[in-house]
């Protein structure tokens, strides 16, 4: 530059020379190029970062796991890769806290300080990096999703904003570790923060708060039960993944502002004004986010919930499939194809000729509690006596995949469809209402000959359905009594048959025979063994079995009909 | 640089055979065998070559892989020799560390806890007496936070001090000081090389010069060179010479004040030889890849 | 001669108190306190509870206690003095001694907290006791071998995150070998055999780690491989082609 060309611009610096004042947040394209490069490699160093590579690894087992045992309900499996990501989470909070504090740690403040990117800029740079990890979480759920999209039976769509809400987190957290970067220069506090963010979200999912609207204002809000039909939902995805994304973008702005404050940068009035902007809207966006998810939630939804619990029938679809109609709620068709098999296996060795003779078999699907309140529960309860309806087998939204879970879903529908080809009175609804909620009820037992015989049927329905009525005979034995009664799931719907402790160690028995002989002898003798005069004594006799021992204090007398009472657990 | 060490042939207060170090796949330490006598040994090198490495096995601080080591009559593989060899050494470390709030006199006094010195009144006057050798006297009440890096390295001899040790370890002491401060060290070291041992590694061939009466030359951990620096300048004898402009033959060229070119290598004949420093010999021995020609 | 070892370290120790207690960082093991207390005060509120559930919140008090220690460790000094008489493990074992009383006091006032709420309930004192010992004890030794590990020492930065994976691992255990068990259930002695087990481990794997960095090493190229050459030194990094004889004094005039 020549002094002429100094002289003639005087009073301000030449148009096109790039130069600004010390310090400036806003730099010119030179600097933003910079930034976005420092970005890169902070992104980089992220992902190489050794808690974020084994925290993604580890969500990666989880989501594997978690999307194992049933057979995925798309709306219920958005919302479980949320719980997954949140070690990723923990991980970016860590790594990204690292990073920030990087410069002061190795005492390379001064020199950065020197370079032409100010400390504002870096911090930008920092945040920017963040979104490798979100791109990261991204892709371990859309792997997950189209690993859940390739199981036959699967039912439902996901939510897009539950799907985005575990990045979200994701966002937040480091984002949170960039801010804490700036505002205490020590790596002791992100660690205790972490302990503090996640003990509050911990105690915001307990019980006492669960059901409260109150506990959106936490990271994540888990479900418990079984997956329910989307419009029961009521879940406020779109509103909290607004209120994480504004939290992230509120807490960066906020970072930004440290950042300037501290490297004492005279920020230029764009730079100023663009932070400020940023931050006012995010904290607008999250406020409102927050009110609107702690809204209770609807009385329409209230009212849906209690009629598909109270009265399901209205609100299901019916279709005739060989020997069984099955209701389903609109969309779960597709799990049809599931049941059959276990209902076509029990109807197996009954008698063509009785299952002809019998109107067919009921199997209705039936969700529990479902997060509904106690009041809520005593109204679907009080529709559910007025009914008159045929006697059905209930079956859950969530069948069993593999192994355990595949056995607890078929002895479950086998079970019940069993119960029913039997001829054994359908369960009364209970008289009072739950005492409170996950109060499992047992209602009157099935007793004598023709249970004996409808537990062997259940377990006809495949090897896993043996193993878990072994399984369950088994814990009883340990637990209690084994003349109390028991269930064949560990959430009973109200039409969920029980059965007698005895009857089941007879079952036992008869499993312990080849099954063709006890088929053959069954199918000669079906009328003596359903009718509800018989005695288990007289079906040892006609089967040739030994009365299994019996342990306990209470004996048994088998050569007597037991009456059926209910006990409430 | 005294010769009186050199021609009394004192014992050699460490005796070190073969040693060898290596990490992962690199050997840091590939068969070093040198004898050190009282008096100020130097450690030249270029980096990498081995020479903290070297250091940290003489202050007990790392163990060979192979190799015997005899410090002071002691064996330092042995816990009980390491223990009492401790007593008896001070080290300087490249990059020392420091409780930044402690002040100078607090940390160098938890220094000397460390090294057993007990009674609390004569340990406080062994402190004021090794901060005033260092020439951190008026400052030992002043936080080391406080502190510039030159000081804080003089904080660091200081502590190497405590305890008048019969061996004294020094990486790189004479780093950022300023060249008063240089001075004023060799001036130390100089007084304190008289019945001690004293290693010191450096960079600055002045140094060795000015204080050594043995160098050792590491290169990729091996010893190229233990001797008189007399006799490292010496095996430059007739290969440094003047001219115009730079030798393209030269091994090395620079330009010196007088704008003339100082060339190393095979003179041509007919050059004008130079008397060489110990520099060019260092050069010389360690020559082989063409160097950039290096600003004035 | 260990004996005499050990009389050499004690008799450092009185006059080892007050400067070491000066170079502890007293902040992140008492705000993990404090920390922790809160979340607690806040946690367990009067009303129906069981012994399940407070025995769970005096579980993550422990873990967001615990995370204080991980930093316990940390000395800048380390270079400095690595070639004195005084041990390792000594300043170690001293820098965790100043600290107990601390920590007695945090543990007794988490546990009356949540007595003085819930009195009917019953606690398993004495066996949660020894979880919180075993839980500190491995963090220290995380924190030793962290410092072993981690570039300038910083054993903290290593050992709060794996203190956390720890905890989030041993949840997920499976029943046989669980160390979160449930008061009055089947696996608790069996969880507390091994929570004993662990302490005496995570004691000896902290004097391993704390052990003189000179003493007996082992010629193996696997301790080989995990040893990294002292500062200043540029391993093997050479590009080739350029010499590393820089000399950057200035050029003799002659």
């Amino acid at each position: 530059m020549t002094p002429t060309t100094a002289v003639e611009h005087r009073g301000r610096p030449p148009a096109g020379s790039g130069r600004h004042g010390p310090g400036e947040v806003a730099g010119g394209a030179r600097s933003r190029r910079a930034m976005l490069a420092l970005a890169v490699v902070e992104s980089g160093r992220l992902l190489r970062h050794p808690a974020v590579l084994a925290a993604a690894a580890f969500g990666a087992v989880l989501l594997w796991s978690s999307g194992r045992h049933i057979v995925p309900v798309l709306s219920r499996s958005d919302i479980a890769t949320q719980i997954p990501l949140a070690p990723l989470a923990a991980a970016a909070l860590l790594a990204t806290n690292l990073a920030a504090l990087r410069a002061h740690r190795d005492g390379a403040e001064d020199l950065y300080g020197a370079t032409g990117l100010s400390l504002a800029l870096r911090t930008i740079a920092h945040l920017l990096s963040v979104l490798a990890l979100v791109a990261l979480a991204g892709a371990l759920v859309a792997a997950d999703l189209a690993w859940l999209a390739w199981v036959p039976g699967r039912v439902g769509a996901p939510n897009p904003a539950e799907l985005a809400t575990g990045p979200a987190l994701i966002a937040l957290c480091g984002c949170l570790g960039v801010l804490l970067g700036r505002v205490w220069r020590s790596v002791t506090v992100a660690p205790l923060a972490l302990a503090g963010l996640a003990a509050g979200s911990f105690a915001l999912n307990l019980p006492g708060f669960n059901n409260r609207p109150v506990a959106w204002l936490g990271a994540l809000r888990v479900v418990h039960g079984d997956p329910l039909p989307a419009a029961l939902l009521g879940r406020p995805a779109s509103w909290h993944l607004a209120y994480l994304v504004g939290g992230a973008a509120a807490v960066g702005a906020l970072a930004v502002a440290f950042a300037v404050w501290r490297g004492q940068a005279r920020a230029g009035r764009d730079g100023r004004a663009v932070t400020a902007t940023v931050l006012v809207a995010a904290l607008a966006v999250t406020t409102t986010a927050a009110v609107a998810q702690t809204r209770p939630p609807s009385p329409a939804l209230a009212a849906r919930q209690v009629a598909t619990t109270g009265r399901p029938t209205a609100h299901q679809v019916c279709q005739r499939r060989g020997p069984a109609v099955y209701c389903v709620f609109p969309g779960f068709q597709p799990q049809i194809s599931l049941w059959e098999p276990t209902v076509r296996a029990v109807l197996g060795s009954v008698p063509p000729a009785v299952t002809a003779a019998a109107p067919p078999v009921v199997v209705a699907q039936r969700i529990d509690q479902g997060g509904m309140t106690l009041q809520q529960l005593a109204l679907a309860m009080a529709q559910r006596k007025d009914l008159r309806g045929q006697a059905v087998a209930p079956v859950g939204t969530a069948w069993g995949r593999t192994g355990r879970a595949l056995g607890a879903s078929q002895l479950r529908l086998a079970g019940a469809v069993a119960a029913r080809i039997v001829g054994l009175p359908a369960p009364r609804p209970p008289a009072q209402p739950p005492a409170h909620l996950g109060e499992i009820r047992i209602s009157d037992p099935a007793v004598n000959a023709r249970a004996v015989v409808a537990l062997w049927l259940a377990a006809q329905a495949g090897p896993q359905a043996a193993a878990e009525l072994r399984h369950r005979m088994s814990q009883m034995g340990i637990v209690g009594d084994v003349g109390e009664a028991f269930n064949l799931t560990d959430q009973p719907d109200w039409d969920d048959p029980a059965w007698g402790g005895r009857e089941g160690q007879y079952a036992l028995a008869l499993l312990d025979r080849p099954p063709g002989q006890v088929r053959e002898t069954l199918r000669r003798n079906w009328a003596l063994l359903t009718s509800p005069a018989t005695t288990r004594a007289r079906l040892a006799e006609v089967f040739g079995l030994q009365p299994p021992p019996q342990q306990g204090p209470n004996q048994i007398d088998d050569h007597q009909l037991q009456s059926t009472q209910g006990t409430t657990r | 640089m005294t010769t009186s060490a050199l021609t009394a042939h004192p014992a050699p207060t460490v005796r070190a055979r073969d040693l060898r170090m290596t990490f992962g796949r690199t050997r840091a330490l590939d068969g070093v065998s040198f004898d050190l006598v009282p008096g100020v040994t130097g450690l030249l090198g270029p980096n990498g070559a081995g020479k903290t490495t070297l250091l940290r096995i003489l202050a007990t601080v790392s163990a060979p892989d192979a190799g015997s080591l005899e410090v002071l009559g002691l064996d330092p593989r042995r816990g009980g020799g390491r223990l009492a060899l401790r007593g008896r050494l001070g080290y300087m470390p490249q990059e020392p560390g420091f409780h930044a709030r402690f002040t100078a006199f607090e940390f160098v006094d938890y220094v000397a806890i460390l090294k057993e010195l007990h009674q609390r009144h004569a340990r406080h006057q062994e402190v004021r007496r090794v901060l005033e050798l260092a020439g951190l006297g008026a400052v030992r009440r002043k936080q080391i936070k406080a502190l510039s890096g030159g000081m804080r390295r003089r904080v660091a001899l200081a502590q190497a001090l405590l305890g008048d040790p019969d061996l004294l370890v020094l990486d790189e002491p004479t780093a950022g000081l300023d060249p008063e401060q240089r001075l004023r060290f060799r001036e130390l070291v100089s007084r304190l090389g008289e019945g001690r041992t004293v290693l010191l590694s450096t960079h600055q061939t002045e140094d060795v010069t000015a204080l050594c009466h043995q160098v050792l030359v590491l290169h990729h951990g091996r010893l190229h060179f233990v001797g008189a620096p007399l006799e490292l300048a010496g095996l430059a004898e007739g290969h440094v010479w003047q001219s115009q402009e730079r030798h393209p033959g030269a091994l090395a060229a620079w330009r010196t004040g007088t704008g003339q070119h100082r060339n190393i290598g095979d003179p041509p004949p007919g050059a004008e030889l130079i008397e060489p420093t110990l520099e060019d010999g260092y050069l010389l021995l360690l020559g082989g890849d063409p160097v950039e020609e290096a600003a004035a | 001669m260990r004996r005499r070892w050990l009389t050499r370290q004690l008799r450092l120790v009185p006059a080892l108190l007050v400067p070491t207690a000066r170079a502890i960082g007293w902040a992140p093991p008492l705000a993990a306190f404090a920390l922790s207390v809160g979340l607690l005060v806040l946690a367990v509120r009067p009303g129906a509870s069981s012994a399940g559930s407070l025995v769970v919140w005096l579980r993550i008090t422990m873990v967001v206690g615990a995370l204080g220690y991980a930093f316990l460790l940390d000395d800048p000094s380390e270079p400095t003095t690595q070639a004195v008489a005084g041990s390792l493990l000594l300043r170690r074992t001293l820098r965790v001694a100043l600290l107990l009383p601390a920590t007695a006091a945090w543990w007794a006032a988490a546990v009356w907290r949540v007595r003085v709420v819930h009195p009917g309930v019953p606690l398993p004192v004495a066996a949660l006791t020894l979880e919180v010992g075993a839980l500190l004890a491995i963090t220290i030794a995380l924190a030793a071998a962290g410092s072993r590990l981690a570039p300038e020492r910083r054993g903290g930065v290593m050992a709060a995150p794996t203190l956390l994976a720890v905890t989030g691992a041993a949840i997920l255990l499976p029943a046989r070998l669980a160390l979160y068990a449930q008061p009055g259930g089947p696996g608790w002695a069996g969880a507390h055999q091994r929570w004993a087990m662990l302490l005496g481990c995570a004691l000896a794997a902290f004097a391993v780690a704390s052990r003189d960095p000179a003493h007996g090493q082992v010629r193996s190229r696997v301790r080989n491989r995990f040893r990294r050459p002292a500062r200043g030194h540029e391993a093997g990094r050479r590009p080739p082609g350029i010499r590393d004889a820089e000399p950057e004094t200035t050029r003799p005039v002659p």
